[in-house]
């Protein structure tokens, strides 16, 4: 592999952990440092190229899914990637998930939280009912408080409808 | 060049300056007379007539307006006071819901002459049926909140407590009442009723039918058809006819109490009452969010002939709310009272002994839900 | 015969009046005018000599309290006929009625050491009296803001018969930084933005603060366990302790009883949301609603006896209110649209509440039995009501619209008349209106 390639990997690695690092959330999520903190880079979960990464999960099989206003049930696309997430946490035992719900800024914060806490137990449930022990996953809701998208629009609006399963090793909190 | 051409360049360009000037003048005079009157309701209307109109009985009776024309320059001292708000007392007459401003005809401010003539058909012309009708424009906010909408001041005036007509001498004032140093002050920008920012229109209705102007001078004849004119016959008489007509008094007394007596004053009528209440509630301001506007007070009073409060306003009743609140809402009416009143309420003269005493009842609870 | 006739006459003039006139003229008002009331205030008298900063510091912070209601305007002392230069020197009534004052305020100031007294008078211009007694003020120097408001709430209270509300403070979110990455701490201020701290250090992401009733602890979500969960934060010491909540368990939107012994709040338990009360000093949690659906946003009535919270029980978020012990709830909310974050009136007879409808949302009042809905103010995003404690005005906050959106203050009085902004140094939101202080 050329080193520009990897290079290219390695940066495309980082940009995806970005986007999951549980901590980006103002020390959310479980110990997440399995991630790497800001410091810390751990180079087998940023080789995305390895199945068993959160890297590859996150970015092969997909570590999101969304959702319809106002609702927390899941689409076809989401159950199919869920069921992705079901199957690579069954074949990496050694890995825990938080699952982020999130909501889009049309709502209020009350509500939001409640709306992402709905978002994030459908996932739970979800990958519970595909066979994944309920002791491995854990549910935080965000509400509103954490857009990906930022722009007032519906476009961002449905990027932030979401719930994150962020995976690590490590206990639970 | 020719003399031809010279004639011709000259009094183009005199023209284009006369128009030029001329209308950028007369704009905006033009411009707040229009929405001055588009808010006569009936009401006024007849309290504007009734003003307006000569009463044969009692020519002392004042008119709301008779105060400005009374009214000498400001003195000395009021020029050299800070012009802002210090107005002379006797412009304090509650005009607010008297005649609008007639039109500028003669201009304020010698150095400012400008012939109007050229917007005054305009002003009194009908409705354009070719505008479109706008819906049905929702008011702005504004600090102040009336029954009768003012608009904006014009950029020259200044919000003065109580609007002063742009000076304006008309054919039955006398000349030596022009008042130069006077100017003109607009009432404080009005809506009439409060607008939240959640009923605020997206935007402002670009064009309206123009309102039809009220006739410059009120119908002379009113008077003749009001029925409480009659009794004001008994002008100078003999002493032969004033004992006739004791006599004839006296006998229609111990007949039918219906007639009134020769010094017995008519009620008023219900164009002097709307005028009163018009007076007083120009000044009465209510504060729709606090708790004193559920309580609804009755104050009494009494008036000296000369329409002013004599003694105190006091407390007939009260319902509604506890003590703070009543105690709130009666300083309120109080105000209203000794404020508009405080150059006297115009009431016909000859029907002292009909408003000598007065209870008022202020109920705000048309106030407290718009 | 002629002298009988005279008689007669006479007879007639006196008793006419009295014949034609039935008692007084007796006629009804509905209609008046709703306009700020004039007020006139020389500046405070600097009674000894060093005072006059402060005297013109107090003179100006009481104006703007006044002025910042919108039920005032102060007449500009350019306009004055007479100038009032001696406290407690007889009031020259047509001066100030020729100015078209309507109150007169009056007031002097001495400052002595650390030793701050301020005096005042306050008269009703057209009456010609004194509206209530002087009244003198003694505090240190480094209060003089506190003294200014003390002052403004009486002058205020006296002429609207209500209590004020100047001497108060306001906790809120202090925000910075971009939209998908904000700094949130908590902070706290005096109701008019000046006197800024903060409360929390922006590590871990917090919301919703709100004050106990007599405003010395405030509760709020922090997720500095990872999850949400409620804080209970004094605010002297700034010290805090987390309210029990079990793994798994989410807590938020919390407020506090009127008694300040027991906290309400929503707790998230799997897919659903419902409302629970906890004791402070038991720690006994009581759930109190019991539903499929989310129920969040409790507020109690000032009596303490019922419960006003939002529920989408129905399909969409709605107010509802319910005993405070549970039980079956009512519906009170029937407008198009979302209704949301209910919050009691300090007076009890209204709720305010953020509203969502076709796009836009408001903050708006209605009666607790949902009649007389009214929305007061209309944005991109309006949330989170707090009354101010006198029950006359509502702060909330407005989120602008878009990538560099962002929330600042603001407050509206209940009649929907003067929106204004409070002026914060950083974005902030989440405003929860503090008691009248002691």
């Amino acid at each position: 592999m050329h080193t520009l390639t990897k290079a290219a990997l390695l940066l495309l690695a980082l940009s995806t952990a970005a986007c999951t690092r549980p901590d980006r959330f103002g020390g959310a999520g479980a110990d997440g440092t399995g991630m790497g903190g800001a410091n810390g880079i751990n180079s087998s979960s940023l080789d995305a190229s390895d199945p068993t990464s959160p890297a590859y999960f996150a970015q092969t099989i997909g570590d999101r899914v969304l959702f319809a206003v106002d609702q927390s049930n899941l689409s076809p696309e989401a159950m199919a990637t869920l069921s992705g997430q079901a199957q690579w946490m069954l074949n990496n035992p050694q890995y825990l998930a938080v699952i982020e719900g999130h909501a889009d800024e049309q709502g209020t914060r009350d509500y939001n939280l409640a709306l992402g806490a709905r978002r994030a137990n459908a996932v739970r449930e979800y990958l519970i009912s595909q066979g994944v022990p309920s002791n491995r996953l854990q549910t935080v809701s965000y509400g509103k408080e954490r857009p990906l998208a930022i722009c007032s629009d519906e476009t961002c609006y449905s990027q932030n409808r979401r719930a994150v399963t962020v995976v690590s090793v490590g206990q639970l909190g | 060049m020719s003399a031809g051409t010279r004639i011709s360049v000259i009094g183009h360009s005199a023209l284009l300056t006369w128009l030029l000037l001329g209308w950028g003048l007369s704009n905006e005079p033009l411009d707040f007379q229009i929405t001055e009157v588009s808010v006569v309701s009936g009401e006024e209307f007849e309290a504007i007539v009734r003003a307006t109109t000569p009463n044969p009985a009692t020519e002392a009776t004042p008119a709301p307006e008779a105060p400005a024309i009374d009214q000498t320059p400001p003195a000395p001292e009021a020029v050299e006071a800070p012009p802002v708000t210090a107005t002379p007392e006797a412009v304090e007459t509650p005009t607010a819901e008297a005649p609008p401003p007639s039109p500028p005809d003669i201009p304020a401010e010698p150095a400012e002459v400008v012939d109007t003539a050229p917007s005054l058909p305009e002003l009194s012309s009908p409705a354009d049926p070719t505008l479109p009708t706008s819906s049905r424009p929702q008011p702005r906010p504004a600090p102040r909140v009336a029954s009768t909408p003012a608009p904006p001041p014009p950029p020259d005036a200044q919000v003065a407590d109580v609007p002063q007509d742009a000076v304006s001498p008309d054919a039955t004032e006398p000349a030596e009442v022009v008042t130069e140093e006077q100017d003109s002050a607009a009432p404080e920008e009005a809506a009439p009723e409060i607008v939240t920012e959640a009923e605020q229109p997206a935007a402002a209705p670009t064009t309206s039918v123009r309102p039809r102007t009220r006739p410059a001078t009120p119908p002379a004849q009113t008077a003749a058809t009001e029925p409480d004119e009659a009794p004001a016959e008994d002008a100078p008489q003999s002493d032969d006819a004033a004992v006739d007509a004791a006599v004839a008094a006296a006998l229609a007394a111990a007949t039918t109490s219906a007639a009134p007596a020769t010094a017995a004053g008519p009620p008023l009528t219900g164009a002097e009452e709307s005028a009163f209440i018009l007076a007083v509630k120009a000044c009465w301001n209510v504060d729709p969010g606090a708790e004193w506007s559920r309580v609804t007070v009755v104050v009494g009073f009494e008036l000296g002939r000369d329409g002013r409060v004599a003694g105190d306003v006091r407390m007939v009743n009260a319902s509604g709310g506890d003590d703070a609140s009543v105690n709130a809402a009666f300083q309120a009416a109080r105000r209203a009272v000794l404020r508009c009143g405080a150059s006297g309420f115009s009431l016909p003269a000859d029907k002292y002994d009909s408003w000598r005493e007065v209870e008022l009842t202020f109920d705000p609870e048309s106030m407290r839900l718009r | 015969m002629i002298k009988k006739l005279l008689a007669v006459v006479l007879a007639l003039m006196v008793s006419g009046p009295v014949m034609a006139q039935n008692g007084p003229l007796r006629l009804t008002i509905t209609d008046g005018v709703i306009e700020p009331l004039p007020f006139a205030l020389p500046s405070f008298q600097p009674e000894l000599a060093g005072s006059e900063q402060v005297a013109a510091d107090i003179s100006r912070v009481v104006a703007e309290d006044l002025i910042g209601t919108g039920l005032f305007r102060q007449i500009p002392p350019s306009a004055f006929i007479s100038q009032h230069s001696v406290f407690g020197q007889p009031v020259a009534f047509a001066d100030w009625r020729a100015v078209n004052a309507q109150a007169l305020i009056t007031g002097a100031v001495t400052v002595s050491g650390s030793q701050l007294v301020v005096k005042f008078r306050l008269y009703d211009i057209f009456t010609g009296v004194e509206m209530g007694d002087g009244l003198q003020l003694v505090g240190s120097t480094d209060g003089w803001r506190r003294m200014a408001h003390k002052v403004a709430d009486t002058i205020y209270s006296r002429i609207t018969g209500e209590g004020g509300y100047f001497d108060s403070r306001v906790v809120f979110v202090s925000e910075t930084g971009p939209k998908d990455n904000r700094v949130k701490r908590l902070a706290i201020m005096d109701y008019d933005g000046a006197n800024l701290q903060f409360l929390t250090e922006g590590n871990s992401l917090v919301l919703a603060p709100r004050f106990s009733p007599l405003g010395d602890r405030v509760l709020y979500t922090s997720f500095e366990s990872g999850v949400p969960r409620i804080n209970l934060l004094d605010v002297a010491t700034v010290g805090r302790r987390q309210i029990e909540t079990q793994a798994g368990e989410m807590a938020f939107s919390p407020r506090f009883s009127r008694d300040g012994q027991r906290v309400i709040y929503s707790l998230a338990t799997g897919a659903n949301t419902d409302i629970w009360m906890t004791d402070l000093g038991t720690n006994v949690h009581t759930r109190l609603t019991n539903a499929p659906s989310i129920e969040t946003a409790p507020s109690l009535s000032p009596d303490g006896s019922q419960i006003v919270f939002e529920s989408d029980r129905s399909g969409t978020p709605q107010l509802y209110i319910m005993s405070a012990s549970g039980g079956e709830p009512r519906r009170i909310s029937f407008g198009e649209g979302r209704y949301g974050t209910p919050v009691w009136s300090p007076r009890g007879d209204l709720v305010a509440f953020t509203k969502q409808n076709a796009g836009r949302f408001h903050i708006g009042v209605m009666r607790t039995d949902g009649s007389e809905e009214r929305l007061l103010t209309a944005s991109f995003l309006d949330e989170a009501p707090t009354w101010a404690p006198n029950g006359r005005v509502i702060m909330f906050f407005r989120e602008t619209q878009g990538a560099d959106g962002a929330p600042s203050l603001y407050s509206v009085d209940i009649s929907g008349r003067n929106l204004r902004q409070v002026i914060t140094p950083t974005f902030a939101s989440d405003p929860s209106w503090g008691p009248l202080q002691p």
